[in-house]
Parts: C-alpha cells; sequence; structure tokens
C-alpha cells in the first residue's frame, strides 16, 4: 500500500524514518517531482547518498526500487527489452514438426511464406520478450522507483532512448507497438559529472545537485546513524572531515566515508580523536597513499590540535 | 504569480542567463505545491525547474537574491498571537469597504501575497483566476496598481494610529506592530510599482562583455579569465574523443561474425548457431613521451595539450611528461599525486628550472638524452610542444636526430601562428625536416584536430 505524500515536510519525515536525513532543497524537490511527475537528476560529488535518496525513498514509500546501473557501451537490449534469440530458436526446434504440419498442406512458397507470417505472432510475444529495467519500470502494476544510476557513464546515444520515456512514459517496441506506463514511475537518474549531459535531457528533468552538507546536516546524519557516540566526539569528526575537504586532495571524503569513520571510532571506542588513532583510520577516510600523506602531514591542523 | 515568473525569466534572459520555454514552464507548475512565501522551498524549486547546468547555480543564486530579496513579504511566525490578532483586526478594518483593491492589500498584510502578485506585470492571456474577488474586480491590472498604490498611501498613516491605540498591548509591542505594518505597506507598494526589470530579449552587451569565440583564439591572446574557459573547453574535447573512442570500439566489435567460433559454438547444439561470436578487433596502445617548453609565450598551450593528454590518458600504454626552458625535467610524477588541475599548476608554476630565462632548445634536448636516456622506445609517440624560438642559439639537429630515430614518430605542436614559423630567431626550419609532422596548434579547434588525428 502506497504511503501518501501531502507535503514537503511529510517527504523530510518519511526520508527521516528511513535514516536519511534531507536538506530542505532535497525534501522540495522530491515533493515536487512526485506531485509534477517528473524525473529527478540529482548530481553531485560521490558518495553524498544521490543513490541512497532513491533508495530511501522506494524504502519509504513501500515502492518496489528497480535500479538500472549504466555504463560504457551499455545499449537498448540490456536497458529497455530483448529478445529471447535462443528461446526463440528453441521453440522453433522443438515445434518444427508442428510447423511442417502447419506448411505441409500449402501447395506454393507463396502460401507457404503467408502461413509462417500468421505464426510470427506467436515468436514475437510477451513469452519471448525480456524485459530489461526500463521496460520493466514502465509495464510494473504498482508504482515504482525508477533508478537510472550513474547516467552519464552511458554513451550520448542511449540518452535519446531515455528522452521518449522520460517525457511521455511510453516505449515503443516495433514487433508490440507502444508500451504506455501503467503507472507512472518516480524517476531519479544519478550523475558524477563525468560528462555533460544533453540539455534535452536535462530539460526532462527537475535539477538536484547535493553537495557536501553543512557541518550541522552532517552532525545531524552521524547522529541519527550513531546515536552510541558521544555529541562531542561527532562535532570533532565532523569537523575534521570538513578540515580535510579543505586539502588539496585527489578524492574529498564523503558522507559516506564520514559514516565509516564514525562507525569504526564507535568499534575502537575512541573517545577523543588523536592523531594516532587518524592514523589508524585514514585508510577509511582516503583512497589514494598521497592523499593519506597530505592528510597526515597536516593532521594537527585537521583535528584542530594546537602545536 | 505567473507574470511575476514571466517577469523574473525576463530578468534572466535580460542578464544573459538561458532559460528554455519547458524550463519556465516547469517552474509556473511547480508554484502549484510550494509556498512562495517559505524562501527555501521557493528558491528549491526555481533553482531546480530553471537551472540545468551546475556551473549556472552560482549566478541564478544572485540573480534570485537580487530579483525577489526586496520582494518576499516580512514573516511575522515568531510573534505572539495577540500581535497576530492585531494585524488580523487592521486586515478587517481594511476590508470593511469590500473594495477589491483592499481586500488584495488586507491579504498581503496578513501574509497571503497571490493576490498583488496577480496583478504584477503586463496582462497575460492564460492568467488564471485565483480569488472569486479577483475575477469579479473588472480592473485592468494597470487600474489595480494604480488604485493599490492610492489606498496604500492613505493606509500609511492609518497604520501608525491603529498600532498607537492599541493600549492593551505593551509600548515595545505597539511600536513593532506599527514598523510591521508600515513595512508591510511599503513592500506592498514597492512590489507593485512598475518594474525595471520587466524588459523582454537580452540587453545590449558592453564591448567588454562579449563573449569571444575563445576555440579560435590562440593560446597567447588569450585574457587570463579566458583560460578557465578554454580549460572547461579542452575537458569537453576530451570527453568527446572519449565518446568516439567507445562508439569505434563497439563497432569494431559488433562488425564482422567470427565464423570460425561461431561453428564451433554451435556444435553443442546440434549445428545451430544459438551463439554468434564477433571479432573483436585489439588496438595496440601507444606510449607517449610530451616535452614541452614552458618559457612564458608557450606556457598555457603547454597545460592545455597536457591537460587533453593525462584526460585521454586510457588510450595510451603509458604518458610520461617533461617540462623544458634551458633544462628539461620530468613532471610525470605530479600527476599521480595530484588531481590533474592541481598537479597541472604545480608541474608548470612550482618547480625551479629558471622561470623567466630564455628558450635553448639544444641545450633541453641534450640534458633530455643525457639524464633520461631510456625513455623513448620504438613504440614511443614523441610529442614536442613548443614555438621552436631558439633565441639565436645553435639549434644542435643532431640532438633531436637522435630522440626521433629511437621513437615510431616525432610530432612537433607549435602553438605559434603558421606566419611567424620561419623569423630570423626561430629553429623551425631546422628542426621541421627531422620531425614526422610539425602541426599548427594554436586554438582549442586546432588541439582537437591533432589530437582526433592522434587517437582515432
Amino acid at each position: 500500500m502506497e504511503v501518501k505524500i501531502e507535503s514537503i515536510e511529510d517527504v523530510s519525515r518519511l526520508l527521516e524514518t528511513q535514516g536519511y536525513i534531507s536538506s530542505i532543497d532535497i525534501a522540495t524537490i522530491v515533493y515536487l517531482a512526485i506531485k509534477m511527475q517528473r524525473p529527478i537528476l540529482v548530481e553531485g560529488p560521490a558518495g553524498v547518498g544521490k543513490t541512497e535518496l532513491a533508495k530511501s525513498l522506494s524504502r519509504a514509500l513501500s515502492l518496489e526500487l528497480i535500479q538500472l546501473q549504466c555504463y560504457e557501451g551499455l545499449d537498448e537490449s540490456k536497458a529497455i527489452y530483448e529478445w529471447e534469440y535462443a528461446k526463440q530458436l528453441l521453440y522453433t526446434q522443438i515445434l518444427k514438426e508442428k510447423i511442417s504440419e502447419v506448411i505441409g498442406t500449402t501447395d506454393d512458397l507463396n502460401a507457404s511464406i503467408k502461413k509462417l507470417v500468421q505464426l510470427e505472432d506467436a515468436f514475437f510475444s510477451d513469452h519471448f520478450l525480456l524485459a530489461r529495467p526500463l521496460l520493466k519500470a514502465i509495464r510494473s502494476k504498482e508504482r515504482s522507483v525508477l533508478l537510472i544510476d550513474e547516467v552519464d557513464k552511458s554513451d550520448p546515444e542511449f540518452e535519446a532512448y531515455l528522452l521518449e520515456i522520460l517525457s511521455t512514459n511510453e516505449i515503443t517496441i516495433p514487433e508490440l507497438g507502444t508500451q504506455v506506463a501503467l503507472k507512472i514511475p518516480i524517476v531519479f537518474l544519478t550523475s558524477n559529472n563525468v560528462r555533460d549531459l544533453s540539455d534535452a535531457l536535462k530539460r526532462r528533468c527537475l535539477n538536484l545537485y547535493i553537495d557536501f552538507p553543512s557541518p550541522e546536516l552532517e552532525i545531524r546524519i552521524v547522529t541519527s546513524k550513531f546515536p552510541g557516540l558521544s555529541k562531542k566526539l561527532i562535532q570533532h569528526l565532523v569537523q575534521s572531515i570538513h578540515n580535510i575537504r579543505k586539502l588539496e586532495i585527489k578524492k574529498m571524503p564523503s558522507i559516506s566515508e564520514t559514516l565509516d569513520w564514525a562507525n569504526a571510532l564507535l568499534t575502537l571506542q575512541v573517545e577523543e580523536i588523536t592523531p594516532e588513532d587518524l592514523r589508524k583510520t585514514l585508510g577509511i577516510i582516503s583512497k589514494y597513499k598521497t592523499d593519506m600523506d597530505q592528510i597526515m602531514e597536516a593532521a594537527d591542523k585537521v583535528l584542530g590540535v594546537s602545536a | 504569480m505567473i507574470s511575476m515568473m514571466l517577469q523574473f525569466t525576463n530578468y534572466l534572459r535580460y542578464e544573459g542567463f538561458t532559460v528554455s520555454t519547458a524550463a519556465l514552464h516547469n517552474a509556473i507548475a511547480s508554484l502549484e505545491w510550494v509556498n512562495p512565501v517559505k524562501k527555501e522551498q521557493f528558491y528549491a524549486a526555481m533553482e531546480a525547474c530553471l537551472v540545468q547546468n551546475i556551473e549556472d547555480r552560482e549566478k541564478f543564486s544572485r540573480y534570485f537574491r537580487r530579483f525577489f530579496e526586496d520582494k518576499t513579504p516580512l514573516a511575522f511566525e515568531h510573534q505572539d498571537a495577540s500581535f497576530r490578532m492585531q494585524v488580523a483586526e487592521f486586515a478587517k478594518e481594511i476590508r470593511i469597504d469590500g473594495n477589491y483593491v483592499s481586500h488584495i492589500i488586507a491579504d498581503y498584510i496578513e501574509g497571503d501575497v497571490l493576490g498583488l502578485m496577480e496583478n504584477i506585470g503586463d496582462e497575460i492571456p492564460f492568467r488564471p483566476v485565483y480569488n472569486d474577488v479577483a475575477s469579479g474586480s473588472g480592473m485592468t491590472k494597470e487600474q489595480v496598481r494604480k488604485e493599490i498604490i492610492k489606498r496604500i498611501n492613505l493606509l500609511v498613516d492609518e497604520a501608525e494610529d491603529f498600532a498607537t491605540v492599541s493600549y492593551h498591548m505593551p509600548r515595545d509591542k505597539r511600536e513593532a506592530l506599527s514598523d510591521f505594518l508600515l513595512e508591510r505597506l511599503k513592500e506592498a507598494a514597492a512590489l507593485i510599482k512598475p518594474d525595471p526589470f520587466n524588459k523582454f530579449g537580452r540587453r545590449q552587451l558592453m564591448p567588454w562583455e562579449k563573449q569571444r569565440t575563445i576555440s579560435t583564439i590562440s593560446f597567447d591572446k588569450l585574457a587570463l579569465d579566458e583560460h578557465e574557459k578554454v580549460r572547461a573547453e579542452v575537458e569537453k574535447i576530451a570527453q568527446k574523443l572519449k565518446d568516439a573512442l567507445s562508439r569505434q570500439k563497439r563497432r569494431s566489435s559488433r562488425g564482422h561474425i567470427d565464423i570460425k567460433n561461431t561453428i564451433r559454438k554451435s556444435m553443442k547444439y546440434g549445428g545451430i548457431p544459438f551463439k554468434i561470436s564477433m571479432k573483436t578487433a585489439s588496438r595496440k596502445k601507444g606510449k607517449i613521451v610530451a616535452l614541452c617548453d614552458i618559457s612564458m609565450s608557450v606556457a598555457f598551450a603547454a597545460q592545455f595539450m597536457l591537460l587533453l593528454l593525462y584526460r585521454l590518458q586510457n588510450r595510451f600504454s603509458k604518458i610520461r611528461s617533461f617540462v623544458f626552458i634551458r633544462n628539461t625535467f620530468e613532471i610525470s610524477h605530479f600527476f599521480t599525486k595530484h588531481p590533474l588541475e592541481v598537479a597541472l599548476q604545480k608541474a608548470v608554476q612550482q618547480h625551479n628550472i629558471g622561470m623567466g630565462q630564455l628558450t635553448n632548445y639544444a641545450n633541453s634536448f641534450k640534458s633530455f638524452l643525457d639524464s633520461y636516456p631510456n625513455v623513448i622506445n620504438k613504440d614511443t609517440t614523441l610529442l614536442i610542444m613548443g614555438d621552436a624560438l631558439n633565441n639565436h642559439n645553435d639549434p644542435k639537429v643532431e640532438y633531436l636526430k637522435k630522440m626521433a630515430e629511437k621513437a615510431a614518430r616525432t610530432i612537433w605542436l607549435n602553438p605559434e601562428e603558421k606566419q611567424y614559423w620561419y623569423s630570423p630567431s626561430s629553429a623551425v626550419s631546422d628542426y621541421e625536416p627531422i620531425c614526422t609532422q610539425m602541426v599548427e596548434c594554436a586554438t582549442i579547434d586546432q588541439l582537437s584536430d591533432f589530437a582526433k588525428k592522434l587517437i582515432l
């Protein structure tokens, strides 16, 4: 049973029940997307909760999450639908004799072809159609959340396939005709800005940019996930993460790294973060050796320890 | 509210911001669901609908503030119940005459802005009706506006008197009430006055505001603030080339059926080709050694070339980069330690190789051969980026010859326009015959053409 959403505050509250603390921007745009039945294009650095937003919303609304992970070379057969070639071939082999019977009574080639054409529909029917995520979302009898993840990693041609679906909520299968969405899904597209998406795609979406959160919001996020950590420690942890983000490093720690670090500190039962604790847990915050070196060099500055 | 949105988009367009009709349509549709009085909600909705590029967010925020800052009604949520009751009482008094205009002002004072906003801007044919009073007014917007301003002028004194005689409130509350009512009336008057932003089309840009077509401007003629734009443009070229590469790769992998393999696989299914094998053409990746002159005349061109090369590094098995003025130094390690943008800056600026000195190509080539004798091999494409202005030094072509002999090919990218190549201080005529190719690479378009030929 779908949960009703009547206000922006409802969105915030529902997301919060799933452990997703949203800013006013996020809640407003998700609310608008639901009410206006528009897709949301979520952009922002890796690890700020773009994918998690779609997942949390699907859980909060008790809707099925249909996910399409994009990659270079993704085409319609992996994203929309595919005819099961092997299954069709197998059936023709099994039904060889039956087909011979149908054709057997005819006198000439033309008549045989006409009879075969009548059989064609049987081989291009739902039975042999392999629905991929996009078609699945369109055909779903219940409303679903469709997550098209990292759309910027797909090729520009793939965007063209998305345009029809996003603007009209339809998919055209030449052999079967146009498939209209039974229930319009809530669509999320996420992008890390690997490449510029086309204006045509952006125009069809509500644009949401999720940046690294403010210290206050990040403190709320950590507190909600790890209520066992002391307020003082959480403040110190978040401030340290913000200090690290000011360094010139390859990969800035995102919310997921903040949460992993908080988890590690909780596991190690740390009460106050010292440079030694930072060194021990550095692998959680940073993924590059050069970044780790930089962070350790500036450890005092990062932890706000006066020399 | 719709006319206000039209005004706002006109203003954005006037300032050179691109707002499509579809985006405007979305923004108007969103108003049904967000409360324009709640600033944060309203801003989030407008940004989601009107801003399509991340880079435009800051600009949008500035324009939004400039346009709406003085037009957002004061909130009085923090005031207590008696204060609100007095405000409602004043609004009730205004409404007594039953006039349409009085209703709009009273609504505005109580926080309902729609009636007032309805009458901002020009007459529009598809104006929706928000309340019955509006539909029954029978006045044009212009007439309503005049009436509102006239009525507000009268109400200013009344508001002050009303607050003064609200004796059941303490003095400070009475003063706050007076301030609030006056502020509200002032706001409404400001909002309804003809707006300077209500102009269609773009304003005439000043000569220094006009955008130059950066793709055709020589790197050395770029203004400082244009370097960032060129950098963004180079990133786009890199992405386009990557797309072209992946398309090429896909085409090549689905182009030809591998008959031998397909027949072999079909044996499992009694000779029926259930699985079709395709031939995948593998292309050997080459190694790049880039030598860049970073003297003042060509430093930026070198940066842009390196940026493009490193963005395309997957296409090559290895890239090693060197910079020179009088001696050659390797800078590849900067690219492993820092993000590309930082690495480029550090590589070109933060090493001590005598910035400001005159370039000596012969010396630099010699120092390259002495210090890095085994860097070039038969798989290497040697790229030299420089204007070949050798400042009358002996070109000593044997060093370059030695390097070119070791490499598979030697390509010289000259950021100088071709007409200046053969000046007396230039060594182009000495070095050109040794290279496989010497190409002019003075603009983004030329750099893009070269990269295309290099990788596709």
